[in-house]
């Protein structure tokens, strides 16, 4: 039996974040909040299911959780589901809040975030010296792949431990590439947004979302391609240089529900205590591109991570 | 910017057309059947059937999260006389089976349906499987790690000329990109009777490096290096998964694309006889970014795209005899990605499906639930039970949904196939039976 005292702290209210939501409360989970600081996209419909049209604009933490609330979910011990939203930046959490958690669920696209909640928590559970220690359950998605990481702070690797295994996070291409022997669509915008940009436009930062820029951009990258004799038929489409621009991760439901389901089931099996320290796997990845390869391993604590490793 | 952004990152707009104008009936008693809907409803279809079907002891459950009306989707309750006519199936492009009622399970072995996938969830397991009579074609297998297609070892008279169309001077250099400076090492190398072989591509490459002016390693010089395994390669050797699908080039079809797709096939296997192919697959058409100038890259990049405009010819040419009908898109992605088709055998039947299965999975030292395949689930009073199962539900359904939309796109590759998910460990197994 679950004890109704959990509640769960869910970091993300995106195409993740509304799996976990809905699971965590299908599960019974009777205490559930939610922290994100972003409003919500058109972009964001073809997966995140707790929002519509009419919800453009507002706060997603907010709108995820009325929707849920409107559901009336009866959760462990006969108590009322309930969720409560933060609208604010989940890397500005107290430390006194972070304690009334039973565990901690992130579904996040940023790294940065992912490594504040982990040293935090890595260090709530330091400073305790043992006495409190907060699970944090890691999900990530992009396209057809995603991870899920537990991570037990002072006790299992921590997700700065796991650093090593992520990819490099963008590619950049030599300066002389750009300025000088562009040959790809990319190396184009790469060169107008480093360096033309700030020639045109001393005083001004880039703003994809101003309309005016991004013609610009568009317009610039077809003449600069023109000029190079590349192929400008990629340059056509908004939708690939802001791409390129914005660095976009595809993402799509299935992914998601995929991922946020293996998040959400160890939280079951760390409250009716199925989780072995240090003998459970702790990481496991997916990729659904070819077939469906998964593949779970104990990741070993790094003896000196600068975030875990208990003597300074 | 398109509510469907994220998405046609993965498929495209022709892989979206897809998703939109597919009929798919999903049949399903509980959680399993609304979280598949829900999966298919939001990447976009617009043509779900939702047969439920009523248990003994049905509660309700979950279902009230749902509002099935928001996605447009047709509710109908299952009907053994209605859906024992063969022409209640004929129109769906995939039915989804997540439902284990004897009664289903019979009607269909009774009745055709070209593509199947059964979904399965018992307490915290579950099985998926792709199921049909016909092999699944796949020419947009979106494979990560290619192999550059450059044809060094044979290229043809075109490439060979526009290789020799670039500069000789030793000035000029460090700016031919890496195809170049294998080539020329190749020539030499047999222009002064010697093997080809790595040793000697390296000796002749860092020879190269030294007649550059300059002290520095020449990132192109490098990046020759890096490839030179390219000049060894054999381009007539067909990879397996090519050679997997000419294997399968004459079984019979149903399904509009791999109708299609068998005559595209088919035509490869004349192709590769004919002796303007040299027995090599039709060029892609795109090379890799090489560090170079732009001027230079740009001269071999055309070489490279109106070579492969000209393989693509000749074998419209020949797909023209075969059929008229075939999309042109079609033709020409199938020769841009033909080292990459794919062919994935389903399971042929329902009946394979509870026989193979349990030996297979005995065999792997695995233990499934006696009626997980083929029996209803064991509805539970026991909410506390259903709860912590709840994961394992939408996990299932999010896999059956990324099949799903790999078999209507014809994109990626759908599993092979049979899936066993275990969310006590939260383990996956793909087996192939």
């Amino acid at each position: 039996m679950g004890d109704p005292e959990v509640s769960v702290l869910v970091l993300g209210a995106g195409g993740l974040g509304c799996e976990i939501l809905k699971n965590l409360a299908l599960q019974g989970i009777p205490t559930i909040h939610v922290v994100d600081m972003d409003t919500i996209e058109l972009t964001n419909l073809n997966r995140q299911f707790l929002f519509q049209e009419r919800d453009i604009g507002k706060s997603k933490a907010i709108v995820a959780a009325s929707r849920i609330n409107e559901k009336q979910l009866i959760g462990l011990g006969g108590r009322l589901v309930r969720v409560v939203p933060h609208f604010q930046d989940l890397t500005l959490l107290e430390d006194a809040f972070l304690q009334h958690f039973t565990m901690v669920v992130c579904g996040l696209d940023s790294i940065e975030a992912r490594r504040a909640i982990n040293s935090q928590l890595v260090r709530l559970t330091l400073d305790s010296n043992f006495e409190k220690c907060i699970p944090l359950i890691d999900g990530g998605s992009d396209g057809l792949k995603g991870h899920c990481k537990v991570i037990i702070p002072g006790f299992t690797a921590c997700f700065e431990c796991s650093l090593g295994t992520l990819p490099v996070e963008t590619e950049s291409y030599p300066l002389c590439t750009v300025a000088n022997n562009p040959r790809l669509p990319e190396h184009v915008i790469e060169y107008l947004l480093t360096v033309q940009w700030i020639e045109e436009h001393a005083d001004e930062t880039f703003d994809h979302t101003n309309s005016e820029h991004l013609q610009w951009l568009m317009d610039r990258s077809l003449e600069r391609a023109t000029l190079f004799k590349i192929d400008t038929c990629k340059l056509l489409s908004q939708r690939f240089v802001l791409g390129v621009v914005k660095n976009i991760v595809p993402s799509v439901a299935s992914t998601n529900a995929i991922v946020a389901a293996q998040c959400c089931s160890e939280v079951s099996r760390l409250l009716y205590n199925k989780y072995e320290v240090g003998k459970s796997d702790n990481f496991s990845v997916y990729n659904g591109e070819d077939g469906f390869f998964a593949y779970s391993f104990l990741h070993q604590r790094l003896p000196d991570c600068l975030v875990c490793r208990e003597t300074p | 910017m398109d509510k469907f952004d994220r998405q046609l990152r993965l498929w495209g707009s022709h892989g979206q057309y897809e998703l939109e104008t597919a009929k798919v009936c999903v049949i399903a008693c509980s959680d399993l059947g609304t979280e598949i809907l829900k999966n298919l409803a939001l990447p976009g279809l617009k043509q779900l059937t939702f047969i439920q079907v009523k248990a003994a002891n049905d509660v309700g459950g979950h279902n009230r999260f749902w509002n099935l009306a928001e996605w447009n989707v047709t509710e109908i309750i299952w009907d053994t006389p209605k859906m024992s006519h063969q022409n209640f199936w004929d129109g769906f492009s995939l039915v989804i089976v997540a439902s284990g009622k004897p009664e289903i399970w019979t009607t269909l072995k009774n009745v055709q349906v070209s593509r199947m996938l059964v979904c399965r969830t018992l307490g915290n397991r579950g099985i998926l499987s792709f199921v049909s009579r016909e092999p699944h074609f796949v020419i947009e297998s979106h494979r990560r790690h290619k192999l550059p297609d450059l044809r060094l070892d044979r290229p043809r008279k075109k490439l060979t000329q526009a290789y020799q169309a670039l500069p000789r001077e030793d000035s000029e250099l460090t700016k031919l990109p890496y195809a170049a400076l294998l080539f020329r090492v190749k020539k030499e190398l047999i222009d002064e009777k010697l093997e080809v072989s790595r040793e000697a591509l390296k000796s002749k490459l860092t020879a190269l490096q030294n007649r550059c002016a300059s002290a520095q390693q020449a990132t192109n010089l490098v990046e020759a290096q890096r490839h030179s395994h390219l000049l060894l390669q054999n381009s007539q050797v067909l990879p397996e998964n090519v050679l997997h699908c000419l294997q399968l080039k004459d079984e019979p079809c149903q399904v509009n694309f791999n109708k299609t797709t068998k005559v595209l096939i088919q035509a490869l296997a004349t192709y590769l006889k004919i002796p303007y192919s040299d027995e090599q697959l039709p060029l892609s058409g795109t090379i890799p970014d090489m560090e170079s100038s732009s001027e230079q890259y740009n001269h071999l990049r055309q070489a490279y795209a109106a070579a492969a405009e000209e393989d693509a010819a000749v074998f419209r040419q020949l797909v023209t005899k075969e059929s008229s009908s075939i999309p042109l898109d079609q033709v020409n992605a199938f020769c841009k990605y033909a080292h990459y088709i794919r062919a994935v055998e389903p399971l042929q039947t329902l009946e394979r499906l509870e026989i193979d299965s349990k030996t297979c999975l005995s065999a792997q030292d695995i233990t499934v639930p006696a009626n997980l395949i083929a029996m209803p689930t064991a509805m539970s009073d026991d909410n506390e039970f259903q709860r912590t199962d709840y994961p394992t539900v939408s996990f299932m359904a999010g896999v059956a949904a990324q099949e799903a939309v790999k078999i209507l796109t014809h994109q990626f590759v759908p599993i092979e196939n049979l899936l066993f998910y275990d969310g006590e460990s939260n383990k996956v197994c793909h087996f192939k039976l």
